[in-house]
This record gives structure tokens, C-alpha cells and sequence, in this order.
């Protein structure tokens, strides 16, 4: 993330509240940035390592040690506030929960300012004492760990690795226990929506499936967002090298957006629209798509 | 089907979409409080959460008068402060029922699926003694939970809401212990001509595993009313955010009063309702009565609900804000 997208989280009272940052992507984080950021890294120890107890549960390992910061470095709401004054807020991120992959990286711990919490994730399909009911009890607990604390918590799942009937609801009984639950569906996945037109204006699609409704009977994302229109609106996502943008999904105009001519080409004279002068407007070719890329790239929906 | 009529500041309200009186005389509970001895269920899926019944239902019992006993809230998904900010809006202060013992808090939430921590917890939490709320911890039984509430039910008529137990279910306790938990729940409350409302989630994504959907059957099978808030079959829209289908059962008791092998006869609704279910308990057999042979049983009821801030706007199919 760029430095500044960093400190335009914590909040003034003078500045409106900011909803979209702008991250550029290509940028890293300045080193001096990450020193002065409180950070937490929590790496669960595997069969290898020597913090290892045999028959552990990952997942209450990693709720004990979230639930150790959060209580020891004064993010509980049920402790009193720190004697130098403000709180702050943590913010927690679980990359790759109830993947199969353990990740292991450094661990370093400095001073705060803004605290952040990293997990790189193991889990435990492979590991011989994990129930169905780990996973899930684990995000109960951090629900009930989350509302008495000032913190946080996105937690991405490789959801796709469920899908099956072995584990039969499993991520939608977790969507339960969660506040707010998003899937991004790539078009590279799909054969059908890869070549489709829209799959060149955007990557993927943005499901918001469920919204946070804490203190409340309507979500109030709902009554604000001028991007979803209240949530009708679907939404499309667009990767770039620089950014991440999150977009109203429309679908481009009927038969594609190249240039066309308004008088339709005769089917014989197709051989020679290809080979014609190039003065003459590039003509609408019948047929299949392949067909039409005698001069550059046709738009394969052009007929 | 009314016409809108204008109203003076510029904004017409439509008379066919009232707030929750428009639930509440469709249900036609005597002074709004549902009847003794009655089990609800109140089913939901992601997409359309069930739980502005369960504070409708809630904030009624509050404001009915004396003759009413206390109400039991036991939290197994949302803490005391959300029920609490929310009554406010519904015109209800929870921590004043609280603390008068009227309303009594089990809090489910916090720490049931938490190990126990090793290390003590750092300064005393701040204690308040005027309200005190029960905190369950994990433990190999759903037994705590049964005592706490238990202990809990003061005076007769006393309503008692589990918001939800289909935590209960999907934290590892065995759908016996589960629905042998709200069946001994629902005694408890019987004995007190109270109400037991419970909240479950019956996607249907879910019912292709037979263990939750054994759950969802079986606590169906308890229930005299049961209201299933779902999404639209159409998607999203704006003007509303799902139905509400009413569906009211009877339950005939012809086994012996041996709970084991106590046999529960059903009537099954009219075809094209949209609940049917089929109850299996003891000496297998599904028993189904024929609405023929027995008193017709009222046809069930769909609604269309939209959310706001303070409260739900309920209106028959079709005639949302946006269609008329």
C-alpha cells in the first residue's frame, strides 16, 4: 500500500471519513512506515516446528493468540482504556483460512501507532485432529472475541476448495457467524464468461452477499452506497497493474463496440472486403468470428 | 387494493404497508402476546435474516402489562447491546427490563466456543451488579445452558428466545443433544404456560447434509407456528427485501405421555403449502393425517417485508411501494 492510504485510516475529527482509498498497487510500503506500525505477526507451529503440541487444534491455537493481543495490548473494550490516552484500533487480516498450504514467514514486533495483526495460514485438511466444527466454532469464537474488543477482522477463504459434497454447507454455515461475506468470482475461471464482451471491460464479479447489520435492523451500507443503489446494483471488478477498482457492473452495448457501417456488407463480396482498399470503412462480415480479422483484431461479435 | 392518498407534506404513505401491526393482526395474538404452551419457530437463510421478528416479538412481551411473566433472552449469536440499541428503536429499553428482572440476558456468544484461557485475564472486568448477565462458557453439554435458562424463567407466562440454536448445532453438539435441549426447553417453558421462540437457519444449501437437516425437521416437528423468512425467488430489489410465510400447525397428541415413545401425529397442509414435513420419532413411522380427516387447518400466508430503520413495513404480495 502507499504510506498514505496507511495513515488516512486513522481517523481525525476535522476530515470528512474517507470510504474508497485509492491503493497503488506497484508502490511498497516504505520501510519506515512498517516500523513505526505496531505489527503482529502470528504463525501457528506446524509438525516441524518446536512450538508444536501434539494433537492441536490450529484454529484454538489461533484464536488464543489473537485473543492474547487483543487483551494484553489493550484492544478489549472490557478493560479500561490505556493510562496514555487514545485507543487504538487493530485491525486483524487471515489470509488463506482452512487452505491447505502453510505459509511461513518472519515475525516482528514493534511499536504502536496503528496495529495490525498478519496471519499467514496453515490448515488442517491434512491435520489428523480437525473436525468439521473447528473451523466454524473458531469463527463463532472470534465473533464473540471481536465484539467486546476495538478490532477488526477480515479473514479470506479459499472457498472453492469446499464446493464439493464432503463438506456439504460448510462455508454457508460460517457466512452465518460472519458479519459481512464478499466473493470474488473471476471470468478466468469460466470458459463461457471468459470470451464473453463484458470480460473485456471487467475481470470478475464482486458478490456481496451479506452486509454487517451490528446495532441495527438494516444494514446501513445499504441506505448509503451509491455504488450498489441500495444493493441492486451488480457488481464488477477491475485488476490492474496499479489498482484494484470495484465497479457498478453494466453489461457494454448489444454486438460490441467496434466501428460498423450501417449498410451491411453482401456475403460474396466478403473475400474481397478483406483485401480491399483501406479507405473503404472496415465492412461487417457475416459469419463466424474468425472470419473478420483480416485487418487487426475483429470483434469476433461483429456480423 | 387502496389508492395512495396524497398527504399534505408532499410524501404519501401507503396505506396498505403498515409498520409490524400489519404482522401483528395477521397474527391475531390476544393483547399481541402469542399464546400458552406455544413453540415458534422462526426460520432464515443469509440472504434474508429472521431476526427483526425475534425483536418485534421481544419488544411486544416487554410492553405488555403485568400479567406476563419475565423474559428470557439467551444470545448464542449477538450480544445484549444489539438487542438493546435496536429496542430502542422499537420504543423498548432493554437494560431498564434488565435490571428490573424483567427481562433476564444469557450471553451464548462470548465465550462458548473459546478454550478456556490458560493465563487469568489482565484487570478485573468492570462488574455491574445491578444487571448481571449469565455467561456461559464451553463445556462437553449443552446441561449449563439448560440450568442457566432454568434458572432464569421467573412467573407465569414468561416467553423464552434462542437467537439461534443452529450455533448449537454447528459447534459440535449432536443433533440428539440439540433437540433433546429444546424439547427439555420447551417443557420448562409449557409447565409456565409461557412461549419458546426459537431462530434457526434452514438454507437451502444446507439441506443437503441429513445432519442439519435432521436438525431443521425435528424442530419443526416441536413447533405450533412457524414463520420462515426467506429472500425473493427474483433476487434482490429495493422494495423488498423478502417474504415472510406463516404457516400455523397443530399437533395431536395420541402416544402415551412417555416422552421416548411419545408419537406425534401431524396434519399436513393443503399441497401447495410450502412447508411439508414428515416426522419420524420412536418406532419408525411417518404418520400422516389427511387434512380430510381432520379440521382444516388455516392455509398458510406469505408476506413481503422491507427493513427500515425503526421498523418493518409488511404488505401482501405484490403491492410493495414500488409496484403500486
Amino acid at each position: 500500500f502507499a504510506a498514505a492510504a496507511l495513515l488516512s485510516t486513522t481517523p481525525t475529527t476535522q476530515s470528512p471519513i474517507l470510504f474508497c482509498h485509492t491503493y497503488d498497487l506497484t508502490k511498497r510500503i516504505p520501510a519506515a512506515a512498517v516500523e513505526a506500525a505496531s505489527l503482529s505477526l502470528i504463525e501457528i507451529p506446524s509438525e516441524f516446528d518446536d512450538g508444536y503440541e501434539d494433537g492441536q487444534d490450529d484454529y484454538a491455537v489461533l484464536l488464543e493468540r489473537i485473543r492474547r493481543v487483543v487483551e494484553e495490548d489493550g484492544f478489549s473494550s472490557l478493560t479500561p482504556p490505556p493510562s496514555t490516552g487514545d485507543r487504538n484500533a487493530l485491525r486483524i487480516g487471515i489470509h488463506s483460512l482452512a487452505s491447505p498450504h502453510w505459509r511461513s514467514r518472519t515475525s516482528h514486533v514493534s511499536n504502536p501507532l496503528l496495529s495490525r495483526l498478519v496471519v499467514p495460514l496453515p490448515a488442517p485438511t491434512a491435520h489428523p485432529t480437525s473436525h468439521p466444527q473447528d473451523l466454524f466454532r473458531f469463527f463463532h469464537a472470534l465473533r464473540g472475541l471481536l465484539r467486546f474488543s476495538y478490532a477488526a477482522a477480515v479473514v479470506t477463504v479459499p472457498a472453492y476448495l469446499y464446493a464439493n459434497d464432503d463438506a456439504p454447507g460448510l462455508m454457508r454455515r460460517i457466512e452465518h457467524v460472519c458479519d459481512a461475506v464478499v466473493e470474488i468470482e473471476s471470468f478466468a475461471g469460466s470458459l463461457v464468461a471468459s470470451t464473453a464482451p463484458y470480460a473485456q471491460t471487467y475481470h470478475g464479479l464482486f458478490h456481496v452477499h451479506k452486509l454487517p447489520a451490528l446495532n441495527s435492523l438494516l444494514p446501513s451500507s445499504t441506505k448509503l452506497s451509491v455504488l450498489s443503489g441500495g444493493g441492486r446494483n451488480n457488481l464488477g471488478f477491475r485488476l490492474r497493474r496499479k489498482r484494484f477498482a470495484i465497479e457498478t457492473f453494466h453489461l457494454p452495448p448489444e454486438g460490441g463496440v467496434g466501428e460498423r457501417r450501417t449498410a451491411p456488407a453482401k456475403p460474396q463480396e466478403k473475400i474481397q472486403a478483406m483485401d480491399g482498399e483501406r479507405n473503404t470503412p472496415r465492412r461487417i462480415i457475416a459469419g463466424t468470428g474468425g472470419v473478420g480479422s483480416g485487418k487487426g483484431r475483429g470483434d469476433p461479435l461483429e456480423f | 387494493m387502496q389508492s395512495r392518498i396524497p398527504v399534505p407534506c408532499g410524501r404519501s404513505e401507503p396505506k396498505h404497508a403498515m409498520g409490524y401491526h400489519a404482522l401483528d393482526s395477521l397474527l391475531a395474538f390476544p393483547a399481541n402476546i402469542p399464546p400458552a404452551r406455544a413453540h415458534i419457530v422462526i426460520t432464515d437463510t443469509l440472504s434474508a435474516d429472521g431476526n427483526f421478528l425475534l425483536h418485534h416479538f421481544l419488544s411486544n412481551h416487554l410492553k405488555a402489562g403485568p400479567g406476563t411473566g419475565n423474559v428470557v433472552l439467551v444470545g448464542i449469536a449477538h450480544i445484549f447491546n444489539h438487542y438493546s440499541i435496536v429496542g430502542r428503536k422499537l420504543g423498548v429499553n432493554l437494560q431498564q427490563s434488565k435490571q428490573s428482572h424483567r427481562l433476564a440476558f444469557i450471553d451464548a456468544l462470548t465465550h462458548l466456543n473459546r478454550a478456556p484461557s490458560a493465563p487469568p485475564s489482565p484487570p478485573s472486568l468492570p462488574s455491574t451488579p445491578s444487571a448481571p448477565t449469565t455467561v456461559l462458557t464451553r463445556s462437553a453439554t449443552l446441561r449449563p445452558l439448560h440450568d442457566a435458562v432454568s434458572a432464569a424463567l421467573v412467573g407465569d407466562r414468561s416467553l423464552l428466545i434462542l437467537d439461534d440454536i443452529s450455533v448449537l448445532l454447528w459447534s459440535g453438539y449432536g443433533v440428539a443433544e440439540a433437540v433433546g435441549l429444546i424439547r427439555a426447553l420447551r417443557v420448562l417453558v409449557q409447565k409456565r404456560n409461557g412461549t419458546l421462540i426459537t431462530l434457526l437457519h434452514a438454507d437451502e444449501q444446507l439441506a443437503s447434509d441429513p445432519v442439519q437437516d435432521a436438525f431443521v425437521r425435528s424442530v419443526l416437528g416441536m413447533a405450533e407456528l412457524v414463520l420462515s423468512v426467506q429472500g425473493l425467488g427474483s433476487g434482490f430489489s429495493r422494495d423488498v427485501h423478502g417474504q415472510v410465510n406463516l404457516q400455523r400447525l397443530r399437533i395431536y397428541d395420541c402416544g402415551s405421555a412417555d416422552a421416548h415413545s411419545h408419537v406425534m401425529c401431524f396434519s399436513l397442509t393443503p399441497p401447495h403449502s410450502v412447508l411439508q414435513l414428515s416426522i419420524i420419532h420412536g418406532a419408525q413411522s411417518t404418520i400422516h393425517v389427511p387434512s380430510s380427516t381432520a379440521p382444516a387447518l388455516p392455509t398458510p400466508q406469505t408476506l413481503h417485508y422491507k427493513i427500515l430503520d425503526n421498523t418493518v413495513q409488511f404488505f401482501a404480495r405484490g403491492v410493495s411501494e414500488g409496484v403500486l
